[in-house]
């Protein structure tokens, strides 16, 4: 699904190019400290996981499958999700019509960060729960599928979190229980 | 911790291998109904930016300069004559600085239709050229201005 009335071959000549420059973009990203009102922001007013979706914004992009899986995701599945996808514009036409859609699916849990500063990318990186390679993904992968592998995933981790956070109350009685046993020796003595 | 894409992937095979690709609460027809939604929205054209560059080129067609009228006359005994002889040269002048204005005027918005024809919405960089050689045309009108005003 392309934006009609564009040149797709524009935008194939210009991928290679932009590929490379947003590799190594990413790159230059991890040593830059994350931009701090980015931080506030995605700390203060967001509550739920954030899924990080980086790519150049421009037909062929499957731009609409991750829209499309971040409207069943927010609506369906992980109501408190933010869905945050950055990358360049390649094509301003193609980032107003995902806008627009955007606005017509009342979708509020995405994020389409065009253009966005180093700093801010490694502002969403700081606070992303799951990343995903839209690009790297088999093409008949529907929105659908999408959202329910990345609620699997976001589930799977929700679980390995409250593990995390049940070990120490485990750990409690035992060393609390290690402790009057303690004052309990000093006491017999 | 963050989840990478290849446990995204690994979720993705999962669910197909067990034959549940999508979670059952979300909406069967939903997929079909995004994709054409979404054909609908590409379809369109540009909100407000096709419209608001066609009322622009349509308002700088009705352009036009509008000479100025000198004084003809003057209260100086017997000046009266220079003052018309001048006033003439001055109003020829300034019809034809008026007139090249209007003939840039119609240049300018005659490249803007043909560069909204061939498809405004190219890559970055072609915004950025078209920017650049609107700029180099702003800058022929403040001349000419200038020579007007000289």
């Amino acid at each position: 699904m392309t934006h009609s009335g564009r040149s797709a071959d524009s935008a194939d000549d210009t991928s290679a190019h932009e590929t490379s420059a947003h590799e190594t973009s990413a790159h230059e990203t991890s040593a830059v400290t994350p931009d701090p009102l980015a931080v506030n922001h995605l700390t203060t007013q967001v509550q739920g996981p954030v899924v990080l979706c980086e790519t150049p914004i421009g037909p062929g992009r499957r731009i609409d499958c991750i829209i499309g899986a971040a409207q069943a995701l927010t609506t369906w599945l992980r109501h408190d999700a933010l869905v945050i996808v950055a990358g360049p514009v390649l094509d301003v036409w193609e980032l107003d019509a995902l806008l627009r859609w955007c606005v017509q699916l009342n979708l509020v849990g995405i994020w389409l960060a065009a253009d966005p500063t180093p700093a801010t990318v490694a502002a969403f990186r700081q606070r992303a729960q799951c990343i995903v390679a839209i690009d790297a993904l088999d093409n008949d992968v529907t929105p659908s599928q999408l959202a329910s592998a990345i609620a699997d995933v976001l589930a799977a981790q929700d679980l390995a979190a409250q593990d995390l956070a049940a070990q120490p109350t485990e750990r409690a009685p035992s060393s609390l229980t290690s402790a009057v046993s303690s004052s309990d020796a000093c006491e017999s003595e | 911790m963050t989840a990478t894409h290849d446990d995204v992937a690994a979720a993705l095979s999962a669910r197909r291998d067990s034959g549940h690709g999508v979670d059952p609460r979300i909406p069967v027809d939903l997929d079909a109904e995004l994709n054409a939604h979404w054909g609908r929205v590409a379809a369109q054209p540009p909100s407000g930016t096709l419209d608001t560059a066609l009322g622009s080129i349509a308002s700088l067609r009705q352009w036009r300069a509008t000479p100025t009228t000198p004084a003809t006359t003057s209260r100086v005994p017997g000046a009266s004559v220079a003052h018309r002889a001048i006033g003439a040269t001055v109003r020829r002048h300034e019809q034809l600085m008026a007139a090249q204005l209007d003939d840039l005027v119609d240049r300018v918005s005659t490249a803007l239709s043909a560069v909204l024809a061939a498809d405004l919405a190219g890559p970055v960089h072609d915004a950025a050229a078209l920017s650049g050689r609107l700029e180099l045309l702003t800058q022929r009108v403040d001349e000419l201005r200038r020579e007007q005003r000289s």
